[in-house]
Protein backbone atom coordinates (compact mmCIF):
# COMPACT_ATOMS: atom_id res chain seq x y z
CA UNK A 1 0.00 0.00 0.00
CA UNK A 2 2.60 2.06 0.89
CA UNK A 3 4.63 1.72 -1.99
CA UNK A 4 1.79 2.50 -4.45
CA UNK A 5 1.37 5.54 -2.75
CA UNK A 6 4.51 6.53 -3.34
CA UNK A 7 3.91 5.22 -6.82
CA UNK A 8 1.01 7.36 -7.26
CA UNK A 9 2.76 10.64 -5.93
CA UNK A 10 5.83 10.29 -8.42
CA UNK A 11 3.40 10.14 -10.73
CA UNK A 12 1.58 13.48 -10.52
CA UNK A 13 4.80 15.10 -9.47
CA UNK A 14 6.07 14.06 -12.87
CA UNK A 15 3.10 14.77 -14.45
CA UNK A 16 2.77 18.10 -12.95
CA UNK A 17 6.74 18.98 -13.80
CA UNK A 18 6.24 17.88 -17.09
CA UNK A 19 3.34 20.57 -17.28
CA UNK A 20 4.89 23.21 -16.28
CA UNK A 21 7.89 22.88 -18.35
CA UNK A 22 5.89 22.59 -21.35
CA UNK A 23 4.09 25.53 -20.65
CA UNK A 24 7.16 27.37 -19.94
CA UNK A 25 7.94 27.59 -23.36
CA UNK A 26 4.50 29.21 -24.75
CA UNK A 27 5.63 32.40 -25.43
CA UNK A 28 2.74 35.35 -25.52
CA UNK A 29 4.67 37.70 -27.41
CA UNK A 30 2.86 39.15 -29.88
CA UNK A 31 -0.81 38.56 -28.02
CA UNK A 32 -3.09 41.53 -28.82
CA UNK A 33 -5.92 41.96 -26.29
CA UNK A 34 -8.82 44.00 -25.62
CA UNK A 35 -10.20 44.71 -22.14
CA UNK A 36 -12.90 47.25 -19.74
CA UNK A 37 -11.69 48.79 -16.88
CA UNK A 38 -12.79 50.47 -14.05
CA UNK A 39 -10.78 53.00 -12.00
CA UNK A 40 -11.09 54.67 -8.55
CA UNK A 41 -8.96 57.44 -7.71
CA UNK A 42 -8.04 58.32 -3.89
CA UNK A 43 -6.00 60.97 -2.58
CA UNK A 44 -6.05 63.57 -4.83
CA UNK A 45 -5.26 67.52 -3.87
CA UNK A 46 -9.18 67.77 -3.73
CA UNK A 47 -8.82 65.60 -0.56
CA UNK A 48 -9.33 62.01 0.08
CA UNK A 49 -12.50 61.12 -1.54
CA UNK A 50 -12.86 58.31 -3.66
CA UNK A 51 -13.49 58.63 -7.52
CA UNK A 52 -15.01 56.06 -9.77
CA UNK A 53 -14.22 55.62 -13.49
CA UNK A 54 -15.33 53.78 -16.27
CA UNK A 55 -12.75 52.65 -19.49
CA UNK A 56 -11.01 50.61 -22.08
CA UNK A 57 -7.54 49.13 -23.06
CA UNK A 58 -5.84 47.28 -25.48
CA UNK A 59 -2.91 45.35 -25.13
CA UNK A 60 0.36 44.83 -27.23
CA UNK A 61 2.43 42.10 -25.83
CA UNK A 62 6.03 42.65 -27.44
CA UNK A 63 8.08 39.76 -25.35
CA UNK A 64 7.45 37.00 -22.79
CA UNK A 65 8.39 38.89 -20.08
CA UNK A 66 7.15 42.54 -21.65
CA UNK A 67 4.02 43.82 -22.28
CA UNK A 68 2.06 47.88 -23.49
CA UNK A 69 -1.15 48.56 -22.38
CA UNK A 70 -2.84 51.63 -24.11
CA UNK A 71 -5.50 53.10 -21.40
CA UNK A 72 -8.53 55.88 -21.71
CA UNK A 73 -10.15 56.53 -18.31
CA UNK A 74 -13.04 58.89 -17.63
CA UNK A 75 -13.34 59.64 -13.92
CA UNK A 76 -15.90 61.70 -11.63
CA UNK A 77 -15.30 62.36 -7.80
CA UNK A 78 -17.85 63.82 -5.45
CA UNK A 79 -15.88 66.35 -3.44
CA UNK A 80 -17.88 66.29 -0.15
CA UNK A 81 -21.27 66.97 -1.85
CA UNK A 82 -19.47 70.42 -2.62
CA UNK A 83 -18.81 69.93 -6.17
CA UNK A 84 -16.89 67.66 -8.42
CA UNK A 85 -13.67 67.04 -10.36
CA UNK A 86 -13.83 65.31 -13.49
CA UNK A 87 -10.52 63.32 -14.99
CA UNK A 88 -10.17 61.88 -18.22
CA UNK A 89 -6.66 59.74 -18.63
CA UNK A 90 -5.40 58.39 -22.27
CA UNK A 91 -1.87 57.23 -22.17
CA UNK A 92 0.55 54.31 -21.97
CA UNK A 93 1.69 51.43 -19.82
CA UNK A 94 4.67 49.35 -20.50
CA UNK A 95 4.24 45.70 -17.68
CA UNK A 96 7.32 44.17 -16.96
CA UNK A 97 6.64 40.74 -15.25
CA UNK A 98 9.40 39.85 -13.07
CA UNK A 99 8.48 35.61 -12.85
CA UNK A 100 9.22 33.46 -15.63
CA UNK A 101 5.69 31.66 -15.58
CA UNK A 102 3.41 33.92 -16.90
CA UNK A 103 -0.63 33.81 -17.75
CA UNK A 104 -1.16 30.36 -16.67
CA UNK A 105 -4.63 29.48 -15.85
CA UNK A 106 -5.97 30.02 -12.43
CA UNK A 107 -2.95 31.61 -11.50
CA UNK A 108 -1.86 35.09 -10.70
CA UNK A 109 0.86 36.90 -13.07
CA UNK A 110 2.65 39.68 -10.55
CA UNK A 111 4.01 42.67 -12.54
CA UNK A 112 5.73 46.08 -12.53
CA UNK A 113 4.47 48.95 -14.33
CA UNK A 114 5.18 52.50 -15.48
CA UNK A 115 4.04 54.72 -18.07
CA UNK A 116 2.99 58.57 -18.84
CA UNK A 117 -0.50 59.92 -19.88
CA UNK A 118 -1.81 62.88 -21.28
CA UNK A 119 -5.22 64.03 -19.00
CA UNK A 120 -7.53 66.61 -18.86
CA UNK A 121 -9.22 67.85 -15.29
CA UNK A 122 -12.31 69.71 -14.60
CA UNK A 123 -12.95 71.06 -10.82
CA UNK A 124 -16.52 72.42 -9.99
CA UNK A 125 -18.32 73.73 -7.78
CA UNK A 126 -21.64 72.99 -6.94
CA UNK A 127 -23.85 76.43 -6.36
CA UNK A 128 -22.94 78.24 -3.03
CA UNK A 129 -24.20 81.43 -1.90
CA UNK A 130 -21.55 84.21 -2.23
CA UNK A 131 -21.17 87.32 -0.24
CA UNK A 132 -18.88 89.53 -2.31
CA UNK A 133 -21.65 89.59 -4.89
CA UNK A 134 -24.90 88.39 -3.12
CA UNK A 135 -25.96 85.77 -5.10
CA UNK A 136 -25.21 81.90 -5.52
CA UNK A 137 -22.57 81.22 -7.95
CA UNK A 138 -20.89 77.92 -9.52
CA UNK A 139 -16.82 77.88 -10.20
CA UNK A 140 -14.96 75.83 -12.66
CA UNK A 141 -11.73 75.66 -13.85
CA UNK A 142 -9.95 73.18 -16.03
CA UNK A 143 -6.73 72.21 -17.44
CA UNK A 144 -4.68 70.25 -19.62
CA UNK A 145 -1.78 68.42 -18.69
CA UNK A 146 0.70 65.59 -18.66
CA UNK A 147 1.41 62.72 -15.92
CA UNK A 148 3.67 59.73 -15.53
CA UNK A 149 2.55 56.76 -13.26
CA UNK A 150 4.47 54.04 -11.68
CA UNK A 151 2.61 51.09 -9.61
CA UNK A 152 2.22 47.57 -9.14
CA UNK A 153 -0.27 45.11 -10.47
CA UNK A 154 -1.02 41.65 -11.07
CA UNK A 155 -3.54 39.41 -13.16
CA UNK A 156 -5.51 36.49 -13.09
CA UNK A 157 -5.85 34.41 -15.52
CA UNK A 158 -9.59 32.69 -15.72
CA UNK A 159 -9.18 31.41 -18.87
CA UNK A 160 -5.62 31.03 -21.73
CA UNK A 161 -7.03 34.05 -23.13
CA UNK A 162 -9.09 35.94 -20.54
CA UNK A 163 -7.56 37.38 -17.61
CA UNK A 164 -8.43 40.21 -14.46
CA UNK A 165 -6.12 42.44 -13.91
CA UNK A 166 -5.75 44.43 -10.59
CA UNK A 167 -3.26 47.16 -10.07
CA UNK A 168 -2.46 50.07 -7.97
CA UNK A 169 -0.49 53.17 -9.55
CA UNK A 170 0.76 56.13 -8.41
CA UNK A 171 0.28 58.81 -10.92
CA UNK A 172 1.70 62.37 -10.71
CA UNK A 173 0.71 65.60 -12.84
CA UNK A 174 2.83 68.44 -14.39
CA UNK A 175 0.57 71.33 -15.22
CA UNK A 176 -1.00 74.17 -14.28
CA UNK A 177 -2.74 74.29 -10.43
CA UNK A 178 -6.34 72.81 -9.96
CA UNK A 179 -6.34 73.01 -6.20
CA UNK A 180 -9.56 73.47 -4.36
CA UNK A 181 -10.39 73.26 -0.80
CA UNK A 182 -13.32 73.24 1.35
CA UNK A 183 -13.88 76.73 3.33
CA UNK A 184 -16.80 77.25 6.33
CA UNK A 185 -18.68 81.31 5.41
CA UNK A 186 -20.14 83.29 7.97
CA UNK A 187 -23.04 81.28 8.19
CA UNK A 188 -21.53 78.05 8.75
CA UNK A 189 -21.99 76.78 5.87
CA UNK A 190 -19.45 74.66 3.91
CA UNK A 191 -18.41 75.20 0.06
CA UNK A 192 -15.77 74.23 -2.14
CA UNK A 193 -13.36 76.85 -3.10
CA UNK A 194 -10.59 76.47 -6.42
CA UNK A 195 -7.53 77.98 -5.99
CA UNK A 196 -7.58 81.16 -8.48
CA UNK A 197 -3.85 81.38 -9.27
CA UNK A 198 -2.26 80.84 -12.08
CA UNK A 199 0.83 79.02 -11.08
CA UNK A 200 1.92 75.27 -11.99
CA UNK A 201 1.99 72.60 -9.60
CA UNK A 202 3.03 68.37 -9.31
CA UNK A 203 -0.02 67.17 -8.05
CA UNK A 204 -0.46 63.60 -7.52
CA UNK A 205 -2.97 60.15 -6.83
CA UNK A 206 -3.76 56.90 -6.08
CA UNK A 207 -5.13 55.31 -8.91
CA UNK A 208 -6.96 51.57 -8.19
CA UNK A 209 -7.75 49.45 -11.67
CA UNK A 210 -9.66 46.09 -12.17
CA UNK A 211 -9.89 45.47 -15.39
CA UNK A 212 -10.58 42.38 -17.83
CA UNK A 213 -8.83 41.42 -20.57
CA UNK A 214 -9.51 39.37 -23.56
CA UNK A 215 -6.96 38.33 -25.84
CA UNK A 216 -8.55 38.86 -29.41
CA UNK A 217 -5.53 37.48 -32.03
CA UNK A 218 -1.96 36.46 -31.79
CA UNK A 219 -0.60 38.78 -34.29
CA UNK A 220 2.98 37.14 -34.48
CA UNK A 221 0.94 34.02 -36.77
CA UNK A 222 -0.16 37.24 -39.38
CA UNK A 223 3.83 37.77 -39.54
CA UNK B 1 -43.37 10.14 1.91
CA UNK B 2 -39.61 8.95 1.98
CA UNK B 3 -40.19 7.32 -1.42
CA UNK B 4 -41.37 10.63 -2.79
CA UNK B 5 -38.51 12.41 -0.93
CA UNK B 6 -36.13 9.83 -2.49
CA UNK B 7 -37.48 10.27 -6.08
CA UNK B 8 -37.47 14.00 -5.30
CA UNK B 9 -33.87 13.84 -4.24
CA UNK B 10 -32.39 11.69 -6.87
CA UNK B 11 -34.38 13.63 -9.58
CA UNK B 12 -31.93 16.15 -10.45
CA UNK B 13 -29.19 13.53 -10.78
CA UNK B 14 -31.02 11.75 -13.31
CA UNK B 15 -31.22 14.93 -15.21
CA UNK B 16 -28.09 15.72 -14.49
CA UNK B 17 -26.38 12.47 -15.70
CA UNK B 18 -28.38 12.90 -19.05
CA UNK B 19 -27.32 16.17 -19.64
CA UNK B 20 -24.02 14.82 -19.90
CA UNK B 21 -22.47 17.19 -23.10
CA UNK B 22 -21.97 21.15 -22.50
CA UNK B 23 -24.06 23.61 -24.46
CA UNK B 24 -22.46 26.55 -24.41
CA UNK B 25 -18.86 27.65 -26.19
CA UNK B 26 -17.69 29.00 -28.68
CA UNK B 27 -19.48 30.65 -31.71
CA UNK B 28 -22.63 30.81 -29.71
CA UNK B 29 -23.79 34.35 -30.14
CA UNK B 30 -27.45 35.12 -27.75
CA UNK B 31 -29.39 38.22 -27.00
CA UNK B 32 -31.55 39.07 -24.33
CA UNK B 33 -34.57 41.59 -24.04
CA UNK B 34 -36.32 42.30 -20.94
CA UNK B 35 -37.72 44.46 -17.85
CA UNK B 36 -35.65 44.99 -15.04
CA UNK B 37 -36.42 46.28 -11.90
CA UNK B 38 -33.46 48.42 -9.59
CA UNK B 39 -33.35 48.36 -5.50
CA UNK B 40 -31.14 51.34 -4.79
CA UNK B 41 -28.83 51.45 -1.75
CA UNK B 42 -29.00 55.25 -1.39
CA UNK B 43 -32.62 55.85 -1.01
CA UNK B 44 -36.16 54.00 -1.16
CA UNK B 45 -37.96 53.22 -3.99
CA UNK B 46 -37.64 50.67 -6.54
CA UNK B 47 -36.31 51.83 -10.44
CA UNK B 48 -37.34 50.19 -13.46
CA UNK B 49 -35.66 49.34 -16.58
CA UNK B 50 -36.09 47.86 -20.35
CA UNK B 51 -32.84 45.84 -20.88
CA UNK B 52 -31.23 44.66 -23.42
CA UNK B 53 -27.54 42.65 -24.35
CA UNK B 54 -25.38 40.98 -26.67
CA UNK B 55 -23.54 38.56 -25.72
CA UNK B 56 -20.87 36.49 -28.22
CA UNK B 57 -18.71 33.66 -26.61
CA UNK B 58 -15.57 34.37 -27.78
CA UNK B 59 -13.77 30.95 -25.91
CA UNK B 60 -15.61 28.17 -24.41
CA UNK B 61 -15.08 29.85 -21.25
CA UNK B 62 -15.77 33.89 -22.00
CA UNK B 63 -17.77 36.12 -23.48
CA UNK B 64 -18.10 39.95 -24.56
CA UNK B 65 -21.21 41.35 -23.59
CA UNK B 66 -22.34 44.88 -24.15
CA UNK B 67 -26.10 46.14 -22.74
CA UNK B 68 -28.29 48.94 -22.20
CA UNK B 69 -30.40 49.67 -19.43
CA UNK B 70 -33.48 52.44 -20.05
CA UNK B 71 -34.84 54.32 -17.29
CA UNK B 72 -38.44 53.94 -17.32
CA UNK B 73 -39.36 55.66 -13.93
CA UNK B 74 -39.64 54.71 -10.23
CA UNK B 75 -42.28 52.65 -8.67
CA UNK B 76 -43.21 56.14 -6.42
CA UNK B 77 -45.40 58.85 -6.64
CA UNK B 78 -44.11 61.10 -9.30
CA UNK B 79 -43.45 63.73 -6.76
CA UNK B 80 -41.22 62.19 -5.04
CA UNK B 81 -39.20 60.31 -7.47
CA UNK B 82 -35.16 60.89 -7.28
CA UNK B 83 -34.24 60.54 -10.77
CA UNK B 84 -35.82 61.42 -13.81
CA UNK B 85 -33.20 59.68 -16.11
CA UNK B 86 -31.00 56.61 -14.67
CA UNK B 87 -29.97 55.02 -18.14
CA UNK B 88 -26.78 53.04 -18.56
CA UNK B 89 -24.71 51.33 -21.64
CA UNK B 90 -22.60 48.60 -19.95
CA UNK B 91 -19.15 46.87 -21.84
CA UNK B 92 -17.67 44.05 -20.45
CA UNK B 93 -16.95 40.48 -20.39
CA UNK B 94 -18.45 37.03 -18.58
CA UNK B 95 -16.89 34.44 -17.48
CA UNK B 96 -19.08 31.02 -17.81
CA UNK B 97 -17.91 28.33 -15.23
CA UNK B 98 -17.76 25.09 -16.57
CA UNK B 99 -21.12 22.67 -16.60
CA UNK B 100 -22.07 18.98 -18.34
CA UNK B 101 -25.08 20.23 -19.14
CA UNK B 102 -27.55 22.78 -20.77
CA UNK B 103 -27.09 25.04 -17.43
CA UNK B 104 -24.61 28.03 -17.73
CA UNK B 105 -23.72 30.05 -14.57
CA UNK B 106 -21.38 33.27 -14.78
CA UNK B 107 -19.73 36.02 -13.46
CA UNK B 108 -19.34 39.50 -15.80
CA UNK B 109 -17.43 42.31 -15.20
CA UNK B 110 -18.39 45.28 -17.01
CA UNK B 111 -17.95 48.99 -16.65
CA UNK B 112 -20.50 51.32 -18.01
CA UNK B 113 -21.53 55.03 -18.59
CA UNK B 114 -24.84 56.15 -17.13
CA UNK B 115 -26.76 59.38 -18.17
CA UNK B 116 -28.21 60.41 -15.09
CA UNK B 117 -30.68 63.22 -13.92
CA UNK B 118 -32.26 64.59 -10.74
CA UNK B 119 -35.63 65.57 -10.45
CA UNK B 120 -36.53 69.54 -10.07
CA UNK B 121 -38.48 69.54 -6.81
CA UNK B 122 -42.31 70.26 -7.57
CA UNK B 123 -42.68 73.22 -5.52
CA UNK B 124 -39.62 75.32 -5.84
CA UNK B 125 -40.10 77.85 -3.76
CA UNK B 126 -40.19 75.98 -0.63
CA UNK B 127 -37.10 74.38 -1.54
CA UNK B 128 -33.58 75.42 -0.56
CA UNK B 129 -32.65 78.44 -2.40
CA UNK B 130 -30.13 76.25 -3.63
CA UNK B 131 -32.45 73.93 -5.52
CA UNK B 132 -34.78 76.09 -6.90
CA UNK B 133 -31.71 77.91 -8.53
CA UNK B 134 -30.03 74.88 -9.90
CA UNK B 135 -31.31 74.17 -13.85
CA UNK B 136 -31.13 70.21 -12.28
CA UNK B 137 -28.88 69.35 -15.77
CA UNK B 138 -27.81 65.97 -17.02
CA UNK B 139 -24.78 64.39 -16.65
CA UNK B 140 -22.70 61.30 -17.54
CA UNK B 141 -21.66 59.34 -14.88
CA UNK B 142 -19.08 56.80 -15.22
CA UNK B 143 -20.47 53.06 -13.47
CA UNK B 144 -18.99 50.06 -12.49
CA UNK B 145 -20.82 46.63 -12.01
CA UNK B 146 -20.34 42.77 -11.21
CA UNK B 147 -23.17 40.69 -12.59
CA UNK B 148 -23.89 37.05 -11.30
CA UNK B 149 -26.70 34.93 -13.29
CA UNK B 150 -27.68 31.64 -14.94
CA UNK B 151 -28.62 30.95 -18.32
CA UNK B 152 -30.70 27.42 -19.22
CA UNK B 153 -30.73 27.07 -22.67
CA UNK B 154 -33.81 25.53 -23.45
CA UNK B 155 -34.01 25.03 -26.82
CA UNK B 156 -31.94 25.03 -30.18
CA UNK B 157 -32.58 28.98 -30.23
CA UNK B 158 -33.95 30.21 -27.00
CA UNK B 159 -32.60 30.17 -23.40
CA UNK B 160 -34.13 30.95 -20.27
CA UNK B 161 -31.79 33.26 -17.25
CA UNK B 162 -31.98 35.05 -14.56
CA UNK B 163 -28.96 37.73 -13.41
CA UNK B 164 -28.63 40.19 -10.72
CA UNK B 165 -26.35 42.86 -11.29
CA UNK B 166 -24.51 45.57 -9.07
CA UNK B 167 -24.26 49.06 -9.93
CA UNK B 168 -21.96 51.67 -7.77
CA UNK B 169 -21.20 54.99 -9.46
CA UNK B 170 -22.54 58.72 -8.17
CA UNK B 171 -24.54 61.56 -10.07
CA UNK B 172 -22.84 64.77 -9.63
CA UNK B 173 -24.46 68.23 -10.73
CA UNK B 174 -24.18 71.71 -9.61
CA UNK B 175 -26.13 70.49 -6.49
CA UNK B 176 -25.53 67.55 -3.94
CA UNK B 177 -24.69 64.47 -5.01
CA UNK B 178 -26.53 61.49 -5.16
CA UNK B 179 -25.06 57.65 -5.30
CA UNK B 180 -26.13 55.36 -8.00
CA UNK B 181 -25.29 52.21 -6.35
CA UNK B 182 -28.49 49.71 -7.16
CA UNK B 183 -29.04 45.92 -7.29
CA UNK B 184 -30.31 45.64 -10.94
CA UNK B 185 -32.39 42.22 -11.04
CA UNK B 186 -33.86 40.72 -14.59
CA UNK B 187 -35.09 37.61 -15.59
CA UNK B 188 -36.72 36.35 -18.95
CA UNK B 189 -35.62 34.68 -22.18
CA UNK B 190 -33.26 35.54 -24.80
CA UNK B 191 -32.76 34.13 -28.58
CA UNK B 192 -29.08 32.18 -29.28
CA UNK B 193 -27.16 31.03 -32.41
CA UNK B 194 -24.72 29.12 -33.27
CA UNK B 195 -22.10 31.04 -35.67
CA UNK B 196 -19.90 28.73 -35.93
CA UNK B 197 -21.28 25.68 -38.41
CA UNK B 198 -21.66 22.19 -36.85
CA UNK B 199 -21.05 23.30 -33.15
CA UNK B 200 -24.91 23.10 -32.58
CA UNK B 201 -25.07 20.42 -29.86
CA UNK B 202 -29.25 20.45 -29.47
Amino acid sequence: MKLKLIYVFLCISSMIYGQGSTESTNTHNGEFSFGARTTGSLFSSSGNYFGLGAGGQLRYRLDNQFNTEWFGDWMTTDIGGLGQRFDAHIGETMMLYPFKKVNRKFTFTPYVMGGFCGDYTKTATNLHYDYVKNTYVKESKDRWSFATQLGLGTHYNLTERLDFSFTCQYMIHFGSDIDSEILTNSRNEKYLQIDESNGSALEGHLLLTLSANFVIVDLRKYK
Amino acid sequence: MKKLVTVILLFPLVAIAQDSARFVGKGLICGKGTLAAGIPFGYNETNMYVSGNLEYYCDNNSSYRGGVYIFLGASRPKSDVILTQNSTVFFGYNYHFKTYNHFDPYLGFQPGISWTQLKAPDNLLTANPQFSISKYPSSVSPVASVTLGINYYASKFTHLFIEATYVDGVHVSDISAVSLSELRIAFGFGFNLWLIKGKNKW
